[in-house]
């Protein structure tokens, strides 16, 4: 009977070292519940302050630089497919490829000065992928100007050449707006 | 006084009448040694073969951009001139090449 009863202490001390053990670890659980919360709830409301602010950003470059700024840029494009379609003459003399080419420039310097170079107040790469997208441009432009292989008075033949020159940029610069995030 | 001259005929491309883009700009730059000679002599000229229809400042803004930060607008026209007998006539690439090298340091420079 003694036995027995050593036996039946020994399983309630059990039970209760047992339950003292598992109140011990759901207090640590709870403990590791809040203090995992709290950090979690420091970060989402960090990330939800930098949200924020890039969506100030976004909106403040949306004003203040790219709304007032869309009638230029379609202007520097037609602009640009008016200068370039000079080309489209038979014999067109050395003279004459020097002033288009020289026309095409200084479109693109005024439409820099007017508008792209405003881009590096609000992020340096932007402003650069803005600028390579216009050299580019105008580099490959000037190239096909003075390439004395091509015959680009045919209208098949400069649209092929030129025009999708100018369409691929502008969908560039227009891409290069619509993934900006404000970073 | 110390001369030097770069014939930029050495450098074109072959049947080319054009001198753009930005890698062709570093390629001449480092190919001419012009950041070093613009420390050895007191004025350098550049040769422009008469045939050539463009200069773009694409080309430019890199094949200067050294000197032009390190001498400023004066300086480097003092410093710098260019031989250009051709149709094609440079100014109005040259300081649009400048004015884009000049913008862009004083963009990347800390504010005070």
């Amino acid at each position: 009977m003694s036995i027995s009863l050593f036996i039946l202490l020994s399983i309630s001390e059990i039970s209760e070292i047992a339950n003292i053990i598992i109140a011990f670890f759901n207090l640590l659980f709870a403990g590791y519940i809040v203090f995992y919360q709290i950090r979690k709830d420091r970060k989402d409301k960090k990330d939800e302050s930098i949200q924020q602010e890039r969506n100030i950003k976004l909106q403040w470059f949306k004003e203040l630089i790219i709304s007032p700024n869309i009638p230029n840029i379609y202007h520097f494009y037609q602009n640009l497919e008016i200068l370039v379609g000079a080309i489209l003459v038979k014999d067109l003399s050395e003279q004459r490829r020097i002033e288009i080419s020289d026309s095409i420039k200084k479109e693109a310097s005024q439409f820099r000065k007017s508008f792209y170079d405003s881009l590096n107040v609000v992020n340096t790469t932007l402003h650069t992928n803005a600028k390579y997208n216009m050299d580019t441009l105008i580099d490959s432009i000037v190239n096909k100007i003075f390439d004395s292989n091509l015959n680009l008075n045919d209208q098949v033949l400069f649209d092929k050449e030129i025009g999708n020159l100018i369409i691929n940029s502008k969908n560039g610069l227009i891409q290069l707006f619509y993934t900006y995030t404000g970073d | 006084m110390k001369n030097a001259v770069i014939d930029l005929e050495k450098f074109r491309t072959k049947g080319s009448r054009v001198f753009t883009g930005r890698d062709r700009g570093i390629e001449v730059r480092n190919a001419s040694r012009i950041d070093q000679l613009e420390t050895e002599v007191d004025f350098i000229s550049i040769i422009i073969p008469t045939d050539i229809g463009s200069i773009n400042p694409s080309f430019l803004e890199e094949f200067l951009f050294n000197v032009v930060n390190k001498l400023k607008a004066d300086g480097f026209n003092k410093k710098i001139s260019f031989q250009n007998e051709g149709r094609y006539k440079i100014l109005s690439d040259l300081n649009e090449a400048i004015e884009r090298i000049l913008r862009e340091e004083t963009a990347l420079s800390p504010n005070d």
